[in-house]
């Protein structure tokens, strides 16, 4: 006799009660996850149509894994159905078969009552005729996809169907009986890449995941056959039948669908209608599960700390550059790591030191330069370069020894700031916003801005090069990016910089460094480290700039030789002092940016020295007088601001005065008010005062445009004297009250600037030309950035000469000035010119030719009629409003009253401030004072 | 004969001479009449002043600046330099006038703001007041915008200063005035002879 699995069974079945019973403390989630280990189950799935079988909670019947501790609880005995128990290899125990999994099915998950289906026929040739989930006898199962065979030919019936783990019974019925004769017959399912059913995928959120839709069916002697199923809706959603959305597979069955989240997900398509009975439908649904992931995310990169190599190389630069001195090599870039490194304290011995020897070369070598506190005639970069040293020492770049390192830029221009190209530039706004310095032109930096956005090359970022199409450089726009980032708010800028940044991060080698000139180097590296920092992006972690794993300061410390504490220019050619400067900035750049400090260049956290002085003066001078029988030329000290409010009631001065020369008057400024002037000259001194002897009242300045003219001296000069005259204004204060212990009391000056010389040449009948910019036209409004206004000093001439320049390429006639001309005491001529004439050929006198009679010109006067009022008021106004033709270059100068690069409402507000005050003097004027010395 | 001949020749010679005198003034005239009926019709700003002030007024006074009528042009400026004795009049300031450089429906009525500075005015006896439209003439001056009877530009605000005594005569001279077209050639001003003006006279009494 053989024995049955019951009494096995029913042991099982005790202990898993006592399981389930000891378990059903524990949380039902315990048993919602899905099985682990697919082979202790089989799946059966069951549809009608088109769409799965919903099970007795209402949950579609696809793909449902039992296991075989279930199945063995479905004794065939207790159903009458002892004959179908089958054992197939003989070994006295029976096989679990494809019945108990329907009986199981039906009972368990559909909540049928199996005694109620008709199962008809024999083993080996069971029917069901009827009831089993509900419906008819119209329905069909296969095993794994395949029809079921019992024998060639013959088709195997579910008792006699042995499971084995991982088995899918998919059964089906269907309301047509014609997909029997279908050729659209069979079942659907997914397929993996090989082609091969699955019913699982895996995949990753927010990546494609390939899926092919097949359909199990038989050919006409039973074989199994597996098509692809082209052109036909998979759909996809988190719920079977809640769709999120679908995709149509391709001609080769397969399709792509991208997960959004992690989780599962579950793809299906319905049963299809008929090839040859378009109105039936005779295939059944197809059903897989995808687990999505999360996506793979590397994990966030963590900014690299650079303190080892950033602490041995400012201890090694520290050691080796013991005495600092105004160079490129081993002074003010060595200076601005070690304090912006905070290596030393700023007021250690070391930067002190390093301050003496400037202040002594820059006593000498602006005195020599002779160009308004310049330190070179044509690298303004000199000046900047100490500027962002000095700064970082807190020490205030207007006051070093006897001169405005700062006052160079305005008083020499954009010529001057430009003549190293667009390296002077960047580096002129880098030094003047490196303590918020003011300037006496207002517009200078966004003149700079202005140059440096006009130079922005076509693939977005900046080069040496004139010629845009060529490629950028990685240094040149890393600067360019430092030096814009104040102006940040201006549209214009925060466009070429998101650019320039663009530009940057596809400059980047795999490696992680950049290249400049072919060859990847530290500086380049540097750069970009220093302009990231800046903008408040981690260069080490930010996806822009790491390629392949590498970030940019990566690239930088591959250039680092740890025996040395140096970095490399390029790797492999030994250390490089430029390179080791410029990338220990760069360290302390990330390092401060990684530690929430200040960026590089933003000194607001450097304390400075608290200044001296509030206000600075110049002295104005003409560069060369002619002595025949005796001459007189005028000296203008002007100052740079002035508080109305601040109650000042005396201003006294002190003017060293060359032997022989005589004083022959002295007035006060146009715009001074308030008090009465008095002056002597005794021992070679100038003394003079201005205040209000009777009333005591308040010394005021009209307006508020500077610098402006606080005292005119007019000079003798007596016959047969001649040579070098040193002028210089030795003291000069301003006092609110007449209490001397008051330190509040009285404003001293700083005269750095309020020097200058004359060179008086005897009995010399040709006349000499001193020539200087007055303003240059920024392009903006009205005057063209390639047009420049000259000013030219001419001694010897009477003022009503003509005065024609002809360098052999442009002719210009200049306009006799009649204000500055009055001003300066020798006669000055105005032209507009092409900015590309160099301003000193205006000196070299055999560029002119000298006529009879020459037009004058008088600021304001624009319609020339001799007379200032509303006319010419709104002449201005309606020029800036592009009323009536393009202004002619004397519209231009007449109208251009403040002297900046622009004709504008300014311009028409100067007039009628000028007529409204009375003769007060235009800021063009003033300047012109400035501009020769 | 000869006598009476020659005693008709002398009443001949007289006559005539007399009917010549007669005939150079009638041109004379003839021809001041057509200047003085050409200048009428030409605008004419005016120092409007009282015919006599009491030099025992301390209060302030004002003084009307009216113009007597405009070009067909629109006047987006104006100026006027007017110098006055500051040894007996101390100037105050402006005060509006009646002439409108706006008037619509929707915005109302825009009266000029003048430009002036009253220490420098005082300082250098010369009234620089100026208007300028910065729209270049969205803000103008215009025929338009003249009342039919006065139109007064501004009013100068004025005080006797302590010095001032009863007889003394107070010239306000217009030195320059010019209301301002952005074509000059429809500009009124003295420059071009386009507009006239009548000073004022402030005669000081007991």
């Amino acid at each position: 006799m053989k024995t049955t699995k019951k009494s096995m069974t029913m042991k099982i079945v005790s202990i898993m009660l006592s399981i389930i019973m000891i378990a059903g403390i524990l949380p039902i989630a315990v048993f919602a996850t899905e099985p682990s280990d697919t082979a202790e189950y089989v799946y059966i799935s069951v549809s009608y149509d088109d769409k799965f079988k919903e099970d007795k909670n209402g949950k579609p019947m696809a793909f449902v894994p039992v296991s075989f501790e279930e199945l063995e609880a479905v004794d065939l005995n207790d159903y009458n159905l002892s004959e179908y128990l089958y054992d197939e290899d003989g070994d006295g125990t029976y096989e679990i078969t494809a019945l108990q999994l329907i009986i199981y099915a039906h009972e368990e998950l559909y909540g049928g009552d199996f005694s109620e289906v008709t199962f008809t026929g024999a083993p080996g040739s069971s029917y069901f005729e009827g009831g089993l989930f509900g419906q008819d006898e119209n329905l069909n199962y296969y095993l794994n996809g395949q029809y079921p065979l019992a024998g060639s030919g013959w088709g195997a019936t579910s008792d006699q169907i042995v499971l084995e783990p991982g088995d899918v019974i998919s059964l089906a019925g269907f309301t047509s009986w014609d997909f029997y004769q279908d050729s659209g017959y069979g079942f659907h399912y997914f397929a993996d890449g090989e082609g091969n059913m699955t019913h699982k995928y895996t995949a990753e959120a927010g990546v494609a995941c390939d899926i092919k839709l097949i359909k199990g069916s038989k050919d006409y002697e039973y074989n199994s056959v597996f098509f692809d199923v082209p052109d036909y809706t998979v759909y996809y959603g988190t719920e079977l039948y809640s769709e999120t959305g679908s995709v149509s597979t391709d001609s080769n069955a397969c399709a792509s669908i991208t997960f959004p989240t992690a989780g599962t997900w579950y793809l299906w398509a319905d049963g299809g209608y008929g090839v040859e009975y378009p109105d039936s439908i005779v295939s059944a649904p197809g059903y897989a599960e995808v687990t999505v992931t999360a996506t793979e995310t590397e994990e966030p990169r963590e900014a690299q700390d650079v303190s080892e190599v950033l602490d041995a190389t400012l201890a090694q630069l520290a050691a080796t550059v013991t005495a600092p001195a105004f160079g490129t090599d081993a002074g003010e870039w060595t200076v601005l790591s070690l304090a912006r490194g905070n290596y030393y304290a700023k007021d250690n011995k070391y930067f002190t030191d390093y301050y003496d020897r400037i202040v002594e070369t820059v006593n000498t070598t602006a005195a020599s330069v002779n160009m308004n506190g310049a330190l070179h005639k044509n690298k303004s970069t000199e000046n900047s370069r100490l500027i962002v040293a000095l700064s970082a020492l807190g020490k205030d770049a207007t006051a070093v020894g006897d001169w405005n390192l700062v006052e160079a830029y305005s008083a020499n221009g954009m010529d001057w700031i430009k003549k190293q190209g667009l390296n002077g530039t960047i580096w002129a706004l880098i030094a003047l916003d490196s303590n918020n310095y003011a300037t006496s032109d207002a517009t200078i930096r966004q003149q700079c801005v202005d140059a440096i956005l006009a130079a922005q090359h076509n693939d977005g970022g900046w080069a040496l090069q004139a010629n845009k199409d060529y490629a950028s450089d990685p240094d040149v726009t890393g600067m360019a990016l430092t030096a814009l980032y104040p102006y940040r708010d201006q549209e214009a800028v925060a466009s070429a910089c998101e650019t320039a940044f663009e530009c940057l991060s596809e400059m980047q080698h795999e490696n992680g460094t950049f290249a400049s000139g072919g060859s990847e180097c530290a500086e380049s590296c540097a750069w970009v480290i220093v302009s990231c920092t800046t903008w408040g992006i981690n260069p080490d972690t930010d996806s822009r700039f790491i390629k392949n794993g590498n970030s940019v300061v990566d690239g930088l410390l591959t250039h680092y030789l740890e025996d040395e504490a140096k970095f490399q220019h390029i790797v492999g050619a030994g250390s490089n002092a430029m390179a080791t400067d410029q990338s220990c900035y760069a360290l302390v750049a990330y390092d401060r940016f990684i530690n929430n400090n200040k960026a590089l260049f933003d000194y607001s956290d450097v304390t400075f020295s608290a200044s001296t002085y509030n206000y600075s003066a110049t002295l104005g001078l003409p560069e060369n007088v002619e002595n025949i029988d005796g001459a007189i030329f005028n000296g203008v000290v002007s100052i740079n601001g002035w508080d109305n409010e601040a109650g000042y009631k005396l201003i006294d001065m002190v003017v060293s005065v060359p032997a022989g020369v005589s004083v022959t008057n002295v007035t006060a400024g146009d715009r001074l008010e308030g008090g009465a002037l008095s002056y002597n000259l005794a021992d070679g001194k100038l003394r003079v005062v201005y205040f209000d002897s009777n009333e005591n009242s308040d010394i005021t300045v009209e307006g508020t445009s500077f610098p402006t003219a606080l005292f005119n001296i007019t000079f003798g000069v007596p016959s047969a004297m001649g040579g070098k005259l040193d002028i210089s204004v030795d003291e000069m204060s301003i006092k609110s009250s007449s209490d001397s212990s008051d330190s509040d009391s009285i404003e001293k000056i700083n005269l750095n600037n309020a020097k200058g010389n004359v060179t008086v040449t005897e009995q010399e009948a040709e006349p000499t030309f001193s020539a200087g910019v007055l303003y240059t036209g920024d392009g903006v409004d009205l005057i063209p950035a390639s047009k420049k206004a000259v000013a030219v000093s001419a001694t010897n001439l009477a003022g009503t000469n003509k005065l024609i320049y002809n360098d052999g390429t442009n002719t210009i006639e200049l306009k006799y000035s009649t204000d500055i001309s009055e001003k300066l005491g020798v006669a000055t001529y105005i032209a507009l010119v092409d900015s590309a004439i160099a301003i000193a050929d205006f000196e070299n006198a055999d560029y002119y030719t000298v006529g009879d009679t020459s037009d004058s010109v008088t600021f304001g006067d624009i319609n020339g009629d001799g007379v200032i009022n509303a006319q010419d008021a709104l002449a201005a106004v309606d020029m800036w409003l592009r009323k009536g033709d393009a202004p002619t270059d004397g519209d231009i100068l007449t109208a251009n009253v403040n002297g900046d690069g622009r004709i504008d409402t300014y311009d028409a507000l100067g007039i009628v401030e000028a007529f409204v005050y009375g003769d007060s003097e235009y800021a063009v004027v003033t300047k012109a004072t400035t501009i020769f010395n | 004969m000869a006598d009476w001949l020659k005693r008709n020749k002398k009443i001949c010679f007289i006559a005539g001479s007399a009917i010549l005198i007669c005939a150079v003034i009638l041109c004379i005239f003839s021809v001041s009449e057509d200047v003085e009926k050409q200048n009428s019709d030409m605008p004419t700003l005016i120092v409007e002043t009282p015919q006599k002030l009491s030099v025992s007024a301390t209060d302030t006074f004002t003084l009307d600046v009216s113009i007597s009528s405009l070009g067909e042009a629109v006047y987006p400026a104006a100026s006027m330099s007017i110098a006055f004795d500051a040894s007996r009049l101390e100037f105050l300031g402006v005060e509006e006038g009646n002439v409108f450089i706006k008037s619509d429906n929707t915005s109302g009525q825009t009266l000029p703001e003048w430009n002036y500075n009253t220490d420098t005015c005082n300082k250098s006896g010369l009234i620089n007041i100026m208007y300028l439209d910065m729209t270049g003439g969205k803000y103008a001056f215009s025929r338009s915008l003249l009342a039919d009877d006065s139109n007064v530009v501004l009013r100068l605000k004025f005080r006797l200063c302590g010095s001032a005594r009863a007889g003394d005569v107070c010239d306000l001279i217009v030195e320059d005035a010019v209301f301002a077209a952005s074509d000059e050639t429809q500009s009124l001003a003295m420059t071009s002879n386009t507009l006239t003006v009548k000073n004022g006279k402030l005669v000081i009494g007991e």
